[in-house]
């Protein structure tokens, strides 16, 4: 269109209006999302509450497992459900996992000194009950791993 | 010329004044903002202002009397002359009772400062009505005038863009430094796009202006008038929506008071200019938006460059203690609006007076075109070369500091994928609900009788150094050289490795130390009845000493306590000065009571640290210079004391904790401060435990469970033999316990952390290893893995995250305000 005169000032206050509504109706720009990884649905929330028990809770939390493969507290969690079905190699691999992600897990630490020493291998219980107290010093529970109480 | 700049000086000063009177009433007025800066001090100017306003008021008067001098004296007796008359009168009369009943340093937090804040205004718009009167003979002149063109107005905002474009990027290239980790090309681009396109909304802002304009018989004056009403629109609608909220005002305060501001200033400014402008040819929007109208080249090259240079100057002197941003902010507007205002004045003349639909159309729509698209293309160019540094997410957080302008607006016009406008809209709504600023009293709280223990309390020294970042100190960092005595100290004490602060800021921290509790805000109000610890200290028998701003004044007025260094203002205080006084204290006194000493210096504040001298950078390689300097002399002092205990025999008898209300962010991707950061870097603090010989042995404790402030209460009701009950998962519980019990767990507990002082909110969960971050003031989320340290690393976040962290936070919210029955 070549220039012109200015028309009417109505049609530009209409025409400048237009244009805000286009602003109002375009904005604000929603930035593209990228796909999410929808398989850890329904696991993530597992850490946050009490561990799971019952029949199907083995399968769920090996099910999450490879969904939230570093997930501490779920693999904790399959630990114990392994031991509880007797099933301590698995158990031990577990704890041992955990152990590796979080070497301030003591609790986990003294579960799987209780299982080495069960097995035997007072040596490797005695080092993981001494990285234990590191972060739980004086805890009775850990001192009697390496010292056990004499029965009279 | 000189007549004039000595009637702008007198006019700014004055104005001055008068808007540091309002400041200071809407500071007071907001308890918020009351308790945060005003009670304790914080800025001892500011208490040195209140203490002589009625001088300063005088001096104001005096200022725009002396301005007033040709209504006065002049030879018409008209509307402007009566105005001012009025004015002198009206004014002089307030100077004399605020000299014999001086009203500002009388007010509190409550009514009688809502009186000032409409009240300060009204001195400022009387004098922009006075202006306005003094010059209306000229505007009935300028009757006939043209509207602004629409060649001169486009190419004045295309212009305004690119030149703001260009020196943000050189600024960002010469004077801040390029962020690491960008990707200039890509951020150019965004920037122009970004700044243009904002300048072309103005365009189609001021087209409708000047059309409406254009529609009465008036152009001149109708411009000239919408321009003000849409500079008053802008100032109100920044201060109601960016402002006000980092400050907790309530939506209903905030519109009046912003609009309030909004109509004064932009009266003030119309006032000034149309008194400086003589009336010319080129529209109303160029004699209100142009500081001056130099003709030739040199002059406006200087005007241009020397805005640009204040601006960049103003701008360095801010970025460490702005709030939010804010400053900022402001600061790159006024810079805008003054060059948009210079290069349109240059305009005047190149009109031809003809008018194209494709130039009214194409510009806009072109750049909102290319808005829709840059963040599509940005993606898809991220997604394709896997180079995370191309996400537009990526790119929007580098802008602050490259473009504060660019920043400013992609804030206004770009959300974040996925973001859940509900959630944040609860959220705040749960935060305007809080004029249960009055809380009622808990049904349950730690705050109860100290039952008198069989043993003789240990001295208890508690210091929470503000602002203490726990990788600044060497039990935490391997690589800090400068904390020695800390580390010394702390390798025969209990270093808990993964303690945060529930709380970002001071003023929401410092009593949930006390209370052992999570705290809402109004706790002032009910805090003589939730304070856990001071029963302790007072049932126990303890010789009491503290030097502190944000509890001391709260605590019973029976309470005998020592207040350390009462002559050294908040900001001021000084472990080092603290410890002196202390020792000199307990060796004074003639009692044999065991002492309890509560400290909370501000050494390390970013108040402080950011005016130390640079001096020896190169000894601190890796860390913040002036911070790690000031830690360093504060850690021989800590050395010091603990040398002085052990010299008198009392340190195998004392309990003493070394933490921080909160860390600080230090320049990482250019935060500053702690303002209302929820950063790993703002909420990780140290928490160092050494306790008395005779208990060392007989506690156990887990120094990798998540830990809070709220813990240390409870833990020392503990240790002095209280029984401490499980108040659930509000309540701090006690680190130590016996050592045949088994520290209280909290791996599957999730835990509420949000600010102090802004609408930010985050959850910690897995024992402190995973940070989701809400920041409602920039609708902005985060996610950091923590495991990695010092700080963590951050993370994309994913919905299944989003949604889980986002309940977890609602629910929390939820929880505090059960607790204080708020809702």
């Amino acid at each position: 269109m070549s220039p012109r005169q200015a028309p009417l000032p109505v049609t530009r206050i209409a025409l400048a209006l237009g244009l805000l509504g286009l602003f109002y109706i375009a904005l604000p720009i929603r930035l593209p999302a990228t796909d999410d990884d929808r398989s850890s649905e329904g696991c993530l929330s597992l850490a946050d509450r009490p561990p799971l028990t019952g029949p199907d809770a083995l399968a769920q939390l090996e099910r999450c497992r490879s969904a939230v493969p570093d997930d501490v507290e779920l693999i904790a969690d399959l630990g114990s459900a392994y031991e509880a079905v007797g099933r301590i190699a698995d158990a031990e691999a577990a704890y041992r996992q955990v152990v590796a992600l979080d070497p301030d897990d003591a609790d986990v630490r003294v579960r799987l000194a209780r299982l080495l020493i069960s097995r035997g291998d007072t040596r490797a219980a005695a080092e993981h009950a001494a990285a234990a107290l590191r972060v739980q010093p004086n805890r009775q529970a850990v001192t009697q791993l390496i010292h056990p109480p004499v029965t009279p | 010329m000189i007549q004039r700049s000595a009637f702008l000086i007198a006019r700014a000063v004055a104005a001055l004044i008068f808007l540091l009177t309002w400041g200071y009433g809407v500071t007071t007025y907001s308890p918020f903002a009351f308790d945060m800066f005003v009670r304790p001090q914080l800025f001892p100017q500011l208490a040195t202002f209140v203490a002589w306003h009625h001088v300063w008021f005088w001096v104001a008067l005096g200022l725009s009397a002396a301005t007033l001098i040709p209504e006065v004296m002049g030879p018409r007796r008209g509307p402007a002359f009566w105005t001012t008359v009025a004015y002198l009168m009206a004014m002089a009369g307030l100077g004399c009772y605020l000299t014999v009943t001086p009203y500002l340093a009388t007010i509190g937090n409550g009514s009688r400062s809502l009186a000032v804040v409409p009240g300060a205004l009204v001195p400022i718009v009387w004098l922009a009505i006075i202006d306005h009167l003094s010059v209306a003979k000229a505007w009935r002149d300028r009757a006939t005038d043209d509207a602004t063109g629409q060649q001169p107005l486009l190419t004045s905002c295309v212009l305004t863009g690119v030149l703001l474009w260009a020196v943000h990027l050189l600024r960002a290239w010469l004077v801040v430094g390029y962020p690491d980790h960008a990707a200039p090309a890509l951020d150019a681009v965004w920037t122009f796009v970004l700044d243009v396109g904002a300048l072309l909304g103005v365009y189609v802002v001021f087209s409708l202006a000047s059309a409406i304009a254009s529609a009465t018989t008036r152009a001149f004056a109708w411009e000239y008038a919408l321009g003000t009403v849409i500079i008053a629109a802008s100032i109100a609608e920044l201060f109601r929506r960016i402002v006000l909220p980092a400050f907790s005002f309530t939506s209903g305060d905030a519109g009046a008071i912003a609009a309030a501001l909004g109509v004064t200033l932009a009266l003030m400014w119309s006032g000034l200019r149309l008194r400086g402008t003589p009336c010319r040819a080129g529209g109303g929007f160029a004699s209100l938006l142009s500081i001056a109208d130099p003709h030739a080249t040199p002059g406006r090259v200087l005007m241009l460059s020397g805005t640009s240079a204040a601006a960049a100057l103003a701008l360095s002197f801010v970025h460490q203690i702005d709030w939010a941003g804010i400053l900022q902010s402001l600061i790159v507007l006024v810079e805008a609006t003054l060059i948009f205002g210079l290069v349109l004045a240059r305009q005047r003349g190149k009109d031809d007076g003809r008018w194209s639909l494709a130039v009214a159309l194409t510009p806009p729509i072109a750049a909102l075109a290319l808005l829709l698209l840059l963040p599509v293309a940005t993606t898809r160019l991220a997604a394709v070369t896997t180079d995370s540094r191309l996400d537009a997410a990526a790119v929007i957080e580098r802008l602050p500091a490259i473009d504060g302008l660019a920043s400013f607006t992609a804030d206004r016009l770009i959300e974040q994928p996925r973001f859940d406008l509900a959630f944040y809209r609860e959220l705040l709504a749960a935060e305007t609900r809080q004029p249960a600023l009055d809380p009622a009293v808990p049904s349950a709280t730690f705050a109860r009788p100290f039952v008198t223990a069989a043993t003789t309390p240990p001295h208890v020294f508690v210091l929470v150094v503000d602002s203490l970042r726990r990788d600044y100190l060497s039990p935490y960092n391997p690589t800090v050289t400068f904390t020695p005595a800390i580390d010394a100290w702390a390798r025969d004490s209990f270093v808990f490795g993964n303690a945060f602060t529930p709380y970002g800021g001071t003023w929401l921290a410092m009593p949930s130390i006390w209370t052992g509790s999570a705290v809402t805000r109004g706790w002032g109000r009910i805090f003589p009845r939730i304070n856990a610890l001071e029963p302790l200290i007072t049932g126990a028998g303890y010789d009491f000493a503290i030097n502190d701003f944000t509890i001391a004044s709260l605590l019973t007025p029976e309470t005998k306590r020592t207040f350390l260094n009462p002559e050294v203002p908040s900001v001021d205080t000084d472990l080092c000065e603290n410890f002196d006084a202390l020792q000199a204290h307990m060796s004074a006194r003639t009692t044999s009571r065991p002492v309890f000493g509560y400290l909370a210096p501000m050494n390390v504040h970013i108040l402080n640290t950011r005016v130390e001298s640079p001096a020896g950078a190169g000894r601190y390689p890796g860390f913040y210079p002036p911070y790690a300097s000031r830690l360093e002399r504060l850690d021989r002092c800590f050395g010091t004391f603990v040398s002085h205990l052990k010299a008198q025999g009392l340190y195998d008898d004392s309990l003493i904790i070394l933490t921080s209300d909160h860390g600080d962010s230090l320049g990482a991707e250019g935060r500053w401060g702690h303002q209302f950061f929820l950063f790993p870097e703002d909420i990780r603090i140290p928490l160092i435990v050494s306790l008395p010989k005779a208990q060392r042995l007989t506690v156990t404790t887990d120094l990798a469970r998540v830990s809070f402030l709220t813990d240390l209460t409870p833990t020392l009701l503990s240790l002095l033999g209280q029984r401490v009950p499980d108040l659930g998962p509000l309540f701090g519980s006690p680190l130590f316990v016996p050592v045949d019990r088994e520290p209280v767990p909290r791996r599957r507990d999730s835990f509420l952390v949000r600010s102090s002082y802004g609408s930010t909110y985050g959850l910690l969960r897995r024992n402190g290893r995973s940070l989701y971050i809400s920041d409602l003031l920039n609708w902005r989320e985060y996610a950091y893995d923590l495991r990695r340290e010092p700080l963590g690393e951050r993370q994309a976040v994913s919905q299944p995250m989003r949604r889980l962290s986002q309940a977890g936070i609602t629910s929390h919210v939820a929880r505090v305000d059960d607790l204080y029955r708020r809702r």
